[in-house]
């Protein structure tokens, strides 16, 4: 029985989530500041889909919560006031709604109530070396053959890679026309023979990220989402939605406390410049969470986001940067002493180091900048509107 | 008080629009009192509009794109006052009736039997001023030394040496409304500078099409692009921003003011405790009566450039309920 959880007052729903937090994610897995592995979070994930959580944004038939945004935001905020670890969830929160979008019954049936289950740990394919934020530069290619289609190339900088059963894939079929056109969005089984994934260590002593091989990589075109050669309609549509997610306020919002808690901690809280400080960094975080929300309404009420949402993902992860770096400064040298994250205890260090990768992913903010140059604003010699 | 539906706020809009658009006034305060908007504050039994926070905002931004909002803005906070505390006073008839200007000085002065002391600073030129004083509410007559700021606005300093003056109110209502019509004032002056950003930067954009360097236009170089990518996040995060200080303060500082907010509180204090303006609990304005007002005007018809329409076209999600005002 599908519960209607938008009709639930607001008081219910919060008093829900933290009596189910409670008595089903276990304290060892509660604030931790990096990505634990599958078999460390899948319980807990698991608990989620039993309860038909896990999936807060999709409809109500295909197993989700069908939230508003509104108490999408509510969800989020319990889950991270509670310190809910962070799982992994690209299939729910990424591929989900492009299945929806652009699957067929098929598809839908195969791989929704998988990725629901946790059955399939998802990974994204879509950086290469030499096309990240400009991404129809792309050049794994995809050779269709009857009923199947064969990729060769390389993926960089692939979240999870290492964890995951699955990867959704942009790969090049065709050379023909503007290179947006001859993407095809496949979906492949990180089983299949041919594949590589060599783990990357980042800045802050995360091996999140990973190189992902494919040498002749072959699975049947029903893999296909979408049409082939039309895959950059998918990947576009995916990424208004993780442009969305990129820009929502949580990450802001931490390092906020964060900041409030190190300006406390170091006696600045009567110091005229943190008071400015800090409630510039509150009329940040206010903004970053106006601005999402609308966005996110429009998807609920669209479908999709247009290219202004480029202006969320820019402002909201310069937002947590100007932040973290406040943060620091407040800490002083105490707080660059140790950058591994405590329980408990404020990382400036840490925070600092993980505010720079936002900024660069789901297309730099440089990139943000050059589309929202040319297609909303108008200028330059590529401009249209 | 009215509140303003989807259909008065196009009407206003227009009506703004049109005014802006038309060739410079020979007489502007003449206009803009018979178009009623310098005392669109006052209630409609003492000959305003009635309008509230939502109805200034719509008419100061719409002025303020053709740089002619100077004296509705001043004029709605002394006017609201008035509506709020002393609608059938004598300043408050004569704003109506002859368009008098009356301004509401900020500054704090002494009383003494009914007769002020102290010096009130940038005091706007008008022929009659508010000052609220010990909770009661004062007229004093304008003065006539005006010395023009560096952008040609008038100023006056007043210094008061038991000047005489009308009481027109007291009570503690004076000291609510006081609080309630700074944070409105706030709001209408906000649309008024976001209305000038916005026209600064259409300038500064048209200037990037058309201005040719280097065999190029100038918004054809990247570091210039990503500049004006600044200025237009920043006007589309305060226009969100006036949105919310519209409909109400959905949108607050929960803990802390700037601490020239609340003068008087302890640093520590103003820190633990500190209120925003919009969560004043006296202030009672329009935008309180719904979620979510029209949207204020800055990219409505009054707008013509391409940015405008730009932003038009993203308004409807920024402001839900501005979706019956025109978009195009």
């Amino acid at each position: 029985m599908s519960v209607d959880w938008n009709a639930m007052a607001e008081t219910d729903f919060r008093a829900h989530l933290r009596a189910f937090i409670a008595e089903h994610c276990p304290e060892e897995l509660r604030h931790l500041r990096l990505r634990q592995p599958p078999g460390v979070t899948m319980p807990w994930y698991r608990a989620l889909h039993a309860a038909g959580m896990i999936a807060p944004g999709w409809p109500a038939e295909l197993g989700g919560m069908a939230l508003t945004p509104e108490r999408h935001l509510v969800f989020i905020e319990e889950m991270e006031a509670a310190g809910t670890p962070w799982l992994h969830d690209s299939g729910v929160r990424n591929l989900g709604p492009a299945i929806i979008a652009f699957g067929t019954e098929a598809q839908k049936a195969q791989y929704l109530p998988k990725i629901a289950m946790g059955e399939q740990i998802w990974c994204q394919g879509y950086s290469e070396p030499g096309a990240g934020s400009d991404l129809a530069s792309l050049r794994c290619a995809g050779r269709i053959e009857g009923e199947t289609i064969t990729i060769t190339g390389q993926k960089i900088w692939t979240t999870s890679a290492h964890h995951a059963t699955y990867c959704f894939c942009l790969v090049r079929t065709s050379s023909d026309g503007p290179k947006q056109h001859g993407i095809t969005f496949v979906l492949i089984d990180m089983t299949s023979p041919g594949i590589t994934v060599r783990p990357i260590r980042n800045l802050g002593g995360e091996d999140d990220f990973c190189e992902v091989f494919f040498d002749e990589v072959t699975v049947g075109i029903d893999c296909i989402l979408g049409e082939v050669d039309d895959g950059w309609k998918v990947a576009r549509s995916l990424l208004g939605f993780e442009r969305i997610w990129a820009g929502s306020p949580r990450r802001a919002r931490k390092a906020l406390e964060e900041l409030e808690a190190i300006v406390e901690a170091a006696g600045l809280g009567d110091d005229g410049l943190w008071q400015d400080r800090l409630v510039q960094a509150e009329f940040e975080v206010l903004d970053v969470q106006d601005l999402y929300r609308r966005f996110a309404d429009l998807v609920s009420t669209e479908g999709h986001v247009g290219t202004e949402v480029s202006a969320l993902k820019i402002f909201a992860t310069e937002a947590f940067q100007r932040i973290s770096e406040w943060s620091l400064e407040a800490a002083g040298q105490g707080g660059v002493e140790e950058v591994t994250p405590k329980l408990g205890k404020p990382s400036p260090a840490f925070t600092w180091f993980e505010s720079r990768a936002p900024a660069i992913f789901s297309g730099a903010n440089e990139i943000h900048r050059n589309i929202l140059a040319r297609r909303v604003l108008g200028l330059g010699k590529e401009a249209r509107r | 008080m009215t509140v303003l539906d989807a259909d008065t706020a196009r009407m206003i809009i227009d009506s703004v629009a049109g005014y802006a658009r038309a060739s410079e006034a020979t007489d502007p305060l003449a206009e803009l009192h018979a178009q009623g908007w310098l005392h669109c504050a006052l209630p409609e039994e003492a000959g305003g509009l009635g309008f509230g926070v939502d109805g200034a905002v719509l008419i100061a931004g719409g002025l303020a794109r053709a740089c002619r909002a100077e004296p509705v803005t001043a004029t709605f906070m002394a006017a609201r006052m008035l509506a709020l505390v002393a609608p059938q006073s004598a300043p408050a008839g004569q704003l109506a009736e002859e368009g008098r200007l009356v301004s509401l000085v900020m500054g704090t002065v002494g009383v003494e039997e009914g007769r002020l002391s102290g010096t009130l600073r940038h005091v706007s030129k008008a022929e009659q001023h508010l000052v609220v004083a010990d909770g009661e509410l004062f007229v004093l007559r304008g003065g006539t030394e005006w010395r023009a700021r560096v952008d040609g606005v008038q100023l006056e300093t007043l210094a008061l040496d038991n000047a005489e003056a009308d009481r027109i109110a007291e009570g503690a209502v004076v000291a609510a409304a006081y609080r309630q019509v700074r944070a409105e004032g706030r709001l209408v002056i906000a649309a008024e500078l976001l209305a000038h950003a916005e026209v600064m930067l259409e300038i500064t954009l048209e200037h990037m099409r058309t201005r040719q360097q280097f065999g190029h236009s100038l918004g054809h170089f990247q570091a210039l692009q990503h500049k004006a990518v600044d200025l237009y996040c920043a006007a589309l995060l305060s226009r969100r921003s006036g949105c919310c200080g519209c409909a109400g303060g959905t949108r607050s500082i929960s803990r802390r003011p700037r601490p020239s907010v609340l003068p008087g509180q302890g640093a520590g204090e103003r820190l633990r405790h500190g209120r925003g303006p919009g969560r004043d609990p006296d202030v009672r304005g329009a935008g309180h009566h719904r979620r979510e007002p029209p949207c204020p005007p800055y990219q409505t018809r009054a707008c013509a450039g391409p940015v405008a329409r730009h932003l038009s076209r993203i308004a409807p999600y920024l402001c839900p309920n501005r979706t019956n005002v025109d978009q195009n």
